[in-house]
């Protein structure tokens, strides 16, 4: 069974995606804030990253580059979910090695696609 | 040449023509006019000297001749014997004779040439028979000798005459002898001569007298062998030595007294005004004669005064041309350099302007033109400086706007995405949603759709508050009974949260001229915002009457804010989610405080925070009173 870890500071959606991805058979890891996703991702090794790039103090980014500069963990394929219309941002997180990137409010089918796809070119 | 030179050049060579080109042409003419009227006067002048002169000369030879003829004509003289056989008786009477006409001659000068006799007179005279033998003389040492008679070819052929310069030859001396041949009494033959004889240097008498021809002009008489035959003023003992081959003897000699050269070289080589009169019985040449250098020391003169006061006017031109052309072109330079200064930009530097003519009327009006230029510039930098300003200000705006849209938007994606995935979980038959689960989403998906109205209305309240299109409807309200009120709309919430709603302020109502509504949306949204945050302890509502305004505070003892976000607390989509806050799931908009921040600003307020971490939070608020209850 693989392991997918949502990071998203709004707590209903996090609760939604996490029902969304365990019924299509995922174990799930939810976490609320950027600090405590890392070390999520440190001691759990999740199979797939979902991030909410838009947290507060720009927390997404800041994650995110902390787990692609860490060589334990930049094999973690991320998926970014982003909100966001900031093209910075946006340019930002496409050159930190990100592996997929979806804007919300994201497709359930497609989201599945794209964990599927990160999964098989991750093994 | 002249097109390239700059204006004073050009103004100052101009003028300068322009004056002494006439100046010059004027000057030349009065000179050669003058010189030309000079020389023709000297040469009348010399002409009549000369003329008097030769007259003279005339006269003197003539009187010697008149003599001659007396003495040949008188009764004793006549009666000499044509053979030569003279008693001695006749003789003695004849010397006799001789010595009474020497002696009166001498005695008694004729009155008109006075000067002549006077000065030269007859220094003998000599009687002499048909054979040349001497019968009577004034030297009587040489009576009885005999002489060479050549005289009397010329005699017969042409009467009485001179003789010119004949030695003596008995004593070696010169003489000008003048002789007359004598006729008998009876028979008519020529018996005998009569010979008067003078010094040579006689005529020098005549010519020597040098009135009117001051330093260098002198009068000297040529023979016809060219011989002067006078004194002459600059050679000594010329008498006869001297040979004067010049072009005005010459001319002379072979014209007679036609004009001849009036200006020559003389016999010393010198340059002189002459002019010449012929004396045919004589085959004499009297010659008056000037030096050039005196006869034109007047034009000199002339010419060097010409020179100095022109001199002195070219000068006087040249300065006053200077003069004139610089206070002719020092104004259009400086209009030029005026000019200069206007197209580099620099306007403020004008043209001094002390004249009323036609260029000061230019610089007036240059000066003129530059200061609206100099306005009209300032005026245009000024406006480019608003225009750009406006422009950093649109600018921003702009970008303020364009983060607000993205902002917007993301706000708006993320209840979105809570509905559809909600929905999606509903839809999804494999997943076993229990019905607790089903509930559950359900409520989430309304929670996000009331997020989504609330998150509508708020921009919409924002929008109006910051075009100013939001109405005050105002009334006069009891602040403290309409903080009462809202506390109790408050108190259970507070009391599910176990906290403490309090409200504070004194017995007496303060009137306050406000919106009602707007009042307790701000309570709210304040009120509301404590409540997300506190986790134990009190919430408390307060006003104070301050005189002329309200002062109103939200108190409460929850987290506190950082420093840092103090500054951003009232920022639109500001939204903390602090670790400690009691209930991170309730969203707000992030809205609510920039809304309450505008209200107040709209009533004429001020609103603040003063917050510290781990102690609690203050928001204050003031409001003017307006219209104060008696």
């Amino acid at each position: 069974m693989h392991k997918i870890l949502i990071v998203e500071d709004d707590i209903d959606l996090a609760m939604v995606l996490q029902m969304n991805l365990s019924s299509k058979g995922y174990k799930v890891l939810v976490a609320h804030d950027a600090l405590s996703g890392t070390s999520l991702t440190h001691s759990e090794m999740p199979d797939v990253i979902i991030l909410d790039i838009n947290m507060p103090a720009g927390g997404g980014l800041a994650m995110l580059k902390n787990i692609k500069l860490s060589i334990k963990t930049k094999i973690i394929p991320v998926i970014v979910l982003s909100g966001s219309e900031d093209e910075e941002l946006i340019h930002a997180v496409l050159h930190s090695g990100v592996e997929s990137y979806i804007k919300k409010p994201y497709d359930l089918e497609d989201l599945c696609r794209h964990i599927k796809t990160v999964l098989h070119i991750k093994e | 040449m002249f097109r390239d030179l700059k204006l004073g050049p050009k103004f100052f060579l101009s003028l300068v023509v322009i004056s002494i080109v006439p100046l010059l042409v004027i000057s030349a003419f009065n000179y050669f006019y003058t010189k030309s009227r000079l020389k023709e006067s000297t040469i009348g002048n010399l002409r009549a000297i000369n003329d008097s002169r030769a007259a003279h000369v005339n006269q003197f030879i003539r009187l010697r001749q008149e003599q001659a003829k007396e003495l040949s004509g008188s009764y004793m003289i006549r009666l000499l014997d044509p053979q030569g056989a003279n008693s001695l008786q006749l003789t003695d009477g004849i010397q006799r004779q001789v010595d009474s006409v020497y002696y009166e001659i001498k005695r008694t000068p004729r009155s008109d040439y006075q000067y002549i006799d006077q000065a030269s007179g007859i220094n003998n005279i000599s009687i002499w028979d048909i054979h040349g033998n001497i019968i009577a003389d004034t030297n009587r040492l040489l009576i009885g000798k005999k002489m060479p008679f050549k005289f009397l070819h010329i005699l017969y052929e042409k009467g009485a005459y001179f003789t010119g310069f004949e030695e003596d030859p008995f004593t070696g001396e010169k003489f000008l002898t003048i002789l007359d041949g004598v006729r008998n009494w009876s028979t008519e033959e020529y018996s005998g001569v009569v010979l008067l004889k003078s010094r040579a240097d006689v005529l020098n008498d005549i010519t020597a007298v040098r009135e009117g021809l001051g330093k260098t002009a002198e009068t000297y008489i040529v023979d016809k062998d060219k011989q002067m035959i006078t004194e002459s003023r600059f050679v000594k003992d010329a008498i006869l030595s001297l040979q004067v081959n010049t072009k005005a003897t010459e001319a002379c000699f072979r014209s007679g007294n036609k004009q001849g050269p009036v200006l020559y070289k003389n016999y010393q080589g010198r340059d002189v005004l002459g002019v010449q009169k012929y004396l045919p019985d004589q085959e004499w040449c009297v010659i008056t004669e000037i030096d050039a250098k005196e006869a034109f020391t007047p034009v000199i003169v002339f010419r060097n005064r010409i020179l100095f006061i022109g001199g002195f006017l070219i000068i006087l031109i040249l300065i006053l041309v200077h003069l004139a052309g610089r206070a002719f072109i020092r104004p259009i330079v400086e209009l030029r350099d005026a000019s200069l200064n206007v197209a580099r930009g620099k306007y403020d530097e004008t043209i001094n302007v002390d004249s009323r003519d036609e260029l000061s009327d230019l610089a007036r009006s240059f000066n003129q033109m530059a200061k609206v230029l100099a306005s009209t510039t300032a005026q245009l930098k000024e406006k480019n400086k608003i225009l750009e300003e406006q422009k950093e200000e649109l600018k921003k705006k702009d970008q303020l706007k364009s983060e607000f849209v993205s902002m917007v938007s993301h706000e708006l994606r993320t209840p979105m995405s809570i509905i559809k995935g909600s929905l999606s979980q509903l839809l999804d038959d494999s997943a076993q949603n229990t019905k607790e689960i089903k509930d559950k989403l359900i409520n989430i998906s309304l929670g996000s759709i009331k997020r989504l109205t609330d998150l509508i209305n708020n921009l919409l309240d924002l929008s109006k508050i910051e075009a100013g299109k939001i109405e005050l409807h105002k009334a006069l309200v009891d602040i403290t009974g309409l903080i009462r009120e809202i506390c109790h709309t408050f108190d259970p919430q507070a009391k599910d949260h176990r906290i403490e709603m309090r409200c504070r302020f004194s017995s007496e109502p303060i009137m306050i001229d406000v919106d009602k509504d707007k009042m307790i949306q701000i309570f709210i949204n304040l009120i509301g915002n404590s409540l997300k945050f506190v986790e134990k302890g009190f919430i408390e509502v307060s006003a104070k009457d301050e005189g002329d305004f309200v002062q109103c505070m939200v108190e409460d003892s929850g987290p506190g804010i950082s420093k840092e976000d103090l500054a951003k607390v009232f920022s639109r989509f500001q939204q903390f989610n602090h670790p400690l806050a009691r209930d991170p799931g309730t969203k707000g908009t992030g809205l609510g405080l920039s809304i309450s921040k505008g209200l107040v600003e709209l009533h004429g307020g001020k609103i603040w925070i003063e917050s510290e971490v781990g102690v609690g939070t203050k928001f204050i608020f003031t409001l003017p009173k307006r219209i104060v209850a008696s």
